[in-house]
């Protein structure tokens, strides 16, 4: 297993390396210092590897904290004494993620490469994955309880209860895939009833249920007993490579996530035939458009229809909410009026104009901008423009959801005057097309995606953690909702005209594989 | 109809790959352009087709109207991998094909499909779902609807079966007279079979390997003595 651990991580470092020093060469300001020599310095490798790991731990950390901080929250918000509230909320999240973040059973290129390629030992590969994961888990868990001010008898419990927990996931997912010879979470009967019962039981406090110290002390037992079986399990099984072969072919190691080339790109089955009648009349590109929206229906809809039902969902128990306690009522009252700033960051999030230019891109324009006629100027800006209508038509629809609901929620907390809430209206479609408008010419101009998928210009990263930065920064703001329309207004036509014009300047020339 | 390459040159930081190349290429010609893997073949056609910057040179074509600098628009570049958009249908990229291309084409979609011999449960098909040599056909299929006047063909014959190839050749050799087509392999037996002159990228260099009045035997081991030259010089 040590071994393994060792060219496993060495896999891992080299990858990382490398991968840097060609992002770092698409930089001119780079090329020079980095030199084609750079991938042969082992001084380098070990100073960015050491460093690039540290920084993956120091990653999984922080989103440790992050989640903790989130339950703290939330058991903060639901009671004053929030204790027993987190230990549920932490039960209870643990307990979905027993379901959830199963590791072993997973795909991915690294592992294809560890075992298929280099042939590593399976089971050693698998040994050393569980080991990695449930170290992390006890440190982290125990640091973050630890700086919760947690009594050390109570973090032994709740760590081992979720090192247990981990262990039985893990094992839970072997035996049912050895059993069904598919992953549970495709057995759509099992994971909403279990996930869902789950959700429902983390919520209890809300209508004050929480389960005391000593159903706690009963799980920590119960699960330490199934976490020795599982592991005992897990270890008792030696054909591994046999079993990993039937989860993992070729395809689906590089159809895995990290591989850049998710689900998103997928054609859906239903979305193949598309029907004579909305071909009819169409021709050329407008004909080649209408298949690719045709086809890819169901991957340009479904984080746009996702989107807008969670939103419709929220602002349904938000008004309901608003509706039966006064505090909820002004709090969201005053939420309108100083922090209309979120808006932003909300919107950021919920616009799918990413996902749709991977799509058009891995589906589409790689293999299109392969032919010389695809890269005439009149062309890219005429696919251009069906295109952006496209986008923009796409994300309007949560967009809309959430200007409605807003309308709605301004009405029933008792504040609604017809120019702020009018302009609020505008000024949030206004910003989805914006974001549209963004993608699809950043898309253009940048031209970020190689065939892998995996993002290859540097500006574009930077474009982005820009974006997102600016957007987070306006969610601090504490600007009134009419000036903060008003000025946001401004901003996405500007931003937009400006856009429109570049691609139609510079696009036929950036746009290119 | 000529194309003439006039001091071609790319390096990639200190690795040169093509060093002031000047060649003239006609129509009514099948080049065979061999070189060793990594030879910079593909770099060279990349050049023309300006999909890379070069770091010297012009290539330009003579034709009944003068000269005028080689433009992506006069070039069909066939790739060794085809890449097509796998959301359509064969048919429907063809009929897309045909409708942006209008003022060349003359004959039906049928037609079309008869030539490469793709039948019409496979014209409905995804692309996605299609075989290699079947990419290939609708791939060269289109270059020789848009009847491009250089046709640039990498390593396309290579890993097709043998029915697909000799269909394949038939295509090429139809074409030849009125287009200048450049045909680049590393397998030695295609470009002798196919291939009117057959040219050698040799040390970044391009270099027409003379058969004169060698026959077959001589001809196939002057040509390897003139590529293991180019690895000794490596």
């Amino acid at each position: 297993m040590i071994k393994t651990m060792y060219y496993s991580l060495k896999l891992d470092t080299y990858y990382a390396v490398n991968s840097l020093i060609y992002t770092l060469r698409k930089v001119s300001v780079f090329r020079d210092i980095f030199t084609e020599k750079a991938y042969q310095s082992k001084l380098l490798k070990f100073i960015i590897g050491f460093f690039g790991f540290l920084l993956s731990l120091f990653k999984s950390f922080a989103s440790k904290v992050f989640y903790f901080f989130i339950l703290f929250l939330i058991s903060n918000y639901i009671s004053n004494d929030n204790m027993p509230v987190f230990y549920h909320l932490f039960f209870f999240f643990s307990f979905m993620g027993l379901f959830l973040n199963n590791k072993l059973m997973n795909n991915s290129m690294k592992k294809y490469l560890c075992l298929n390629v280099f042939e590593m030992d399976a089971k050693s590969y698998l040994k050393y994955n569980l080991f990695w994961i449930l170290v992390q888990n006890v440190v982290f868990n125990s640091i973050c309880l630890y700086l919760l001010k947690v009594d050390w008898k109570v973090i032994g419990i709740l760590v081992g209860i979720q090192f247990f927990m981990r262990i039985v996931g893990e094992a839970f997912d072997i035996l049912y895939f050895r059993t069904f010879q598919k992953f549970w979470y495709d057995n759509y009967f099992l994971y909403f009833p279990i996930l869902g019962g789950l959700l429902v039981c983390a919520f209890l406090p809300f209508k004050g249920i929480i389960i005391t110290e000593s159903i706690i002390n009963l799980a920590f037992v119960i699960f330490f007993v199934l976490g020795i079986l599982g592991l005992i399990y897990i270890l008792s099984y030696e054909n591994y490579q046999s079993l990993f072969k039937n989860v993992r072919s070729v395809e689906r190691a590089l159809a895995s996530k990290d591989n850049g080339r998710d689900a998103i790109t997928d054609i859906r089955d239903n979305d193949i035939v598309v029907s004579d009648s909305k071909l009819s009349n169409k021709n050329g590109y407008d004909y080649f458009h209408t298949i690719f929206y045709e086809r890819h229906r169901g991957i340009l809809l479904k984080n746009a229809k996702n989107n807008a039902i969670l939103l419709g969902v929220i602002y349904v128990v938000l008004s309901y909410l608003c509706l039966n306690d006064l505090k909820i009522q002004s709090t969201v009252n005053q939420f309108f009026q100083s922090s209309f700033g979120w808006f932003v960051f909300l919107m950021y999030f919920i616009n799918c104009g990413g996902v749709v230019t991977r799509a058009m891109f891995y589906n589409c324009d790689h293999a299109m901008l392969r032919y010389n006629f695809y890269r005439n100027p009149e062309v890219v800006v005429g696919l251009f423009k069906k295109r952006l209508k496209t986008i923009i038509l796409v994300n309007l629809l949560p967009a809309f959801v959430m200007a409605f609901g807003n309308l709605f929620l301004m009405f029933i907390t008792g504040d609604i005057s017809i120019v702020p809430s009018l302009l609020m209206f505008i000024f949030l479609i206004s910003l989805s097309v914006f974001f549209s408008v963004h993608h699809l010419v950043m898309y253009y101009l940048l031209q970020p995606y190689d065939r892998s998928n995996n993002m290859r210009s540097p500006l574009f990263m930077v474009v982005n953690i820009g974006l997102y930065l600016i957007c987070y920064l306006f969610s601090r703001i504490s600007v009134s909702m009419l000036y903060f329309s008003i000025a946001g207004l401004s901003i996405c036509i500007i931003y937009t005209i400006i856009g429109i014009q570049l691609v139609k300047k510079v696009g036929p020339i950036t746009f290119r594989v | 109809m000529k194309l003439h390459v006039e001091n071609l040159s790319k390096r990639y930081g200190d690795t040169v790959v093509l060093k002031d190349i000047s060649y003239t290429f006609e129509s009514g010609k099948i080049y065979g352009l061999l070189g060793r893997n990594g030879a910079g073949k593909t770099t060279f056609f990349n050049c023309l087709n300006q999909d890379i910057l070069c770091n010297g040179g012009t290539a330009y074509l003579d034709g009944e109207n003068g000269k005028d600098l080689l433009n992506p628009k006069d070039i069909g570049y066939v790739l060794s991998t085809p890449i097509v958009p796998e959301f359509l249908t064969g048919r429907e990229f063809l009929k897309f094909f045909l409708d942006i291309h209008k003022d060349k084409n003359n004959k039906s979609l049928d037609e079309y499909f008869d030539l490469v011999q793709l039948s019409s449960a496979d014209q409905n098909k995804l692309l996605r779902d299609y075989s290699h040599g079947m990419k290939s056909k609708m791939q060269l299929l289109i270059h020789i609807i848009s009847n491009p006047k250089v046709i640039l063909l990498d390593e396309p014959l290579t890993s097709l079966d043998i029915v697909v190839q000799d269909e394949m050749k038939k295509l090429l050799k139809e074409l030849k007279n009125d287009h200048i087509i450049i045909f680049s392999t590393h397998i030695l037996e295609i470009a002798l079979d196919l291939c009117d002159e057959i040219i050698v990228l040799n040390n970044c260099s391009l270099e027409t390997v003379e058969k004169k009045n060698l026959n077959t035997k001589k001809y196939k081991e002057k040509i390897i003595k003139m590529l293991k030259e180019e690895k000794s010089n490596d």
